[in-house]
């Protein structure tokens, strides 16, 4: 098995982001068994250019086959499984909304210490209270 | 209740082949038989792609219809098109943003109330968008982010069809396969079929909160943003413009055809 990281090619033309704008609409390069796991959304939204072209390769963490044709557009880099780990470690890391939220590092999640209260009403997370406090709000459209 | 027109056509509905008249032998009116004769020159309307899939710069997310006008709605690439943390506009400042399916005209309406003080930040994130080589992003209507919402539901969590006075899920501008202005149940919408949308490892889904619509509502005392929470689909009105405790995510649309209304 092979750790890697890809980025989105143009559906169509198979021209990578940062090189074109993708007119048709995002994908991914075909890769033997290609697993994404995960991706590096704590970083994004990511600038473009002035023609719409991505300023640099969003990345989607995986796995594939040992055999797997690395070669194709779209392929950004390979890792031990060390620095795979690292890397989401890190990236788990980025996305933790408040210092009491509690991990999952296989799903990626946070969740809160208090559960969402599981009405209708709206709340925000108060952190020094560590708890949910009820948004005031109009009720009727 | 729709109308129906010869050959058993409701307005409103797409014209396929199923919709054939039965053989003429019956007596039609002058009207009917020329009322046909338009329809039958009219070309379907078809979803381009499959929901989710790439489509025009973007992911193809249904269709609206636009007072007789069908477009395809485009959601933007996650990876540049979706935020988190945009405040719709200025505490009580009216926009007249007041469309519920008109998501550009809408849009371009908060940008001329923004005077480029960056009150309407949702809006703005939309309308500065170039992305798959199209520049025409906008922050999508209510009605259009409904679409979003019933074909790209991102979990499994049931739907509250009604909350806070308000029944939750009627759209108007709905289109086929969506009914028209028709309430939610606890499992319709379910689940999206994308799985590049699905909650988890998936990369371009909707979270599992709330989205800022452009949309504006004449609720008393105040005008308020309206929203949808993508976790339930309890349709959202805020009438503190300025929180920031929202998602906000482009889209574009194109000409699908047309309808009679």
């Amino acid at each position: 098995m092979i750790y890697l990281s890809i980025t989105q090619i143009d559906a169509v033309t198979g021209i990578i982001c940062t090189s074109e704008p993708m007119r048709t609409g995002p994908a991914y390069p075909q890769i033997k068994n290609c697993n994404i796991i995960w991706c590096d959304k704590s970083n994004w939204p990511i600038a473009t250019t002035a023609e719409g072209v991505h300023t640099r390769a969003p990345l989607f963490f995986g796995t594939c086959d040992d055999d797997a044709d690395l070669s194709v557009t779209g392929v950004v880099a390979t890792y031990t499984e060390a620095e795979y780990q690292a890397l989401k470690t890190a990236e788990h890391q980025a996305r933790k909304p408040f210092p009491s939220w509690i991990g999952d590092f296989e799903t990626m999640n946070w969740v809160p210490p208090t559960p969402y209260p599981q009405d209708d009403k709206q709340y925000y997370w108060d952190e020094p209270s560590v708890s949910w406090i009820e948004r005031t709000r109009v009720v009727q459209l | 209740m729709s109308k129906q027109y010869p050959g058993g056509l409701i307005k409103g509905t797409p014209i396929t082949p199923s919709n054939n008249p039965p053989a003429a032998s019956g007596i039609w009116t002058i009207s009917e038989h020329a009322y046909w004769q338009q329809l039958r020159s009219w070309t379907p309307i078809q979803a381009p792609v499959a929901i989710g899939a790439a489509y025009g710069g973007g992911y193809y997310a249904g269709q609206v219809n636009d007072s007789g006008t069908v477009y395809n709605l485009i959601i933007a690439d996650a990876t540049v098109g979706q935020i988190y943390g945009k405040k719709w506009g200025s505490y009580g400042e009216i926009t007249n943003a007041s469309s519920l399916v008109n998501g550009p005209a809408n849009t371009a309406q908060l940008i001329v109330k923004d005077r480029g003080f960056l009150d309407y930040q949702a809006a703005v994130f939309c309308n500065d968008l170039v992305t798959g080589g199209y520049s025409d992003w906008y922050l999508p209507a209510r009605n259009e982010l409904e679409v979003c919402y019933y074909f790209l539901k991102p979990t499994t969590t049931a739907n509250l069809p009604f909350s806070n006075y308000v029944y939750h899920g009627r759209n108007a501008n709905a289109f086929y396969p969506e009914p028209v202005n028709t309430i939610y149940t606890s499992g319709t919408p379910a689940q999206t079929t994308a799985t590049n949308f699905q909650a988890g490892a998936a990369s371009q889904e909707f979270q599992a909160d709330y989205y800022w619509s452009s949309s504006e509502s004449t609720v008393t005392p105040l005008y308020v943003g309206l929203g949808q929470n993508f976790s339930t689909g309890i349709f959202y009105n805020d009438y503190n413009k300025t929180y920031t405790t929202y998602y906000t995510r482009a889209m574009r649309r194109v000409l699908a055809g047309y309808v009679l209304t």
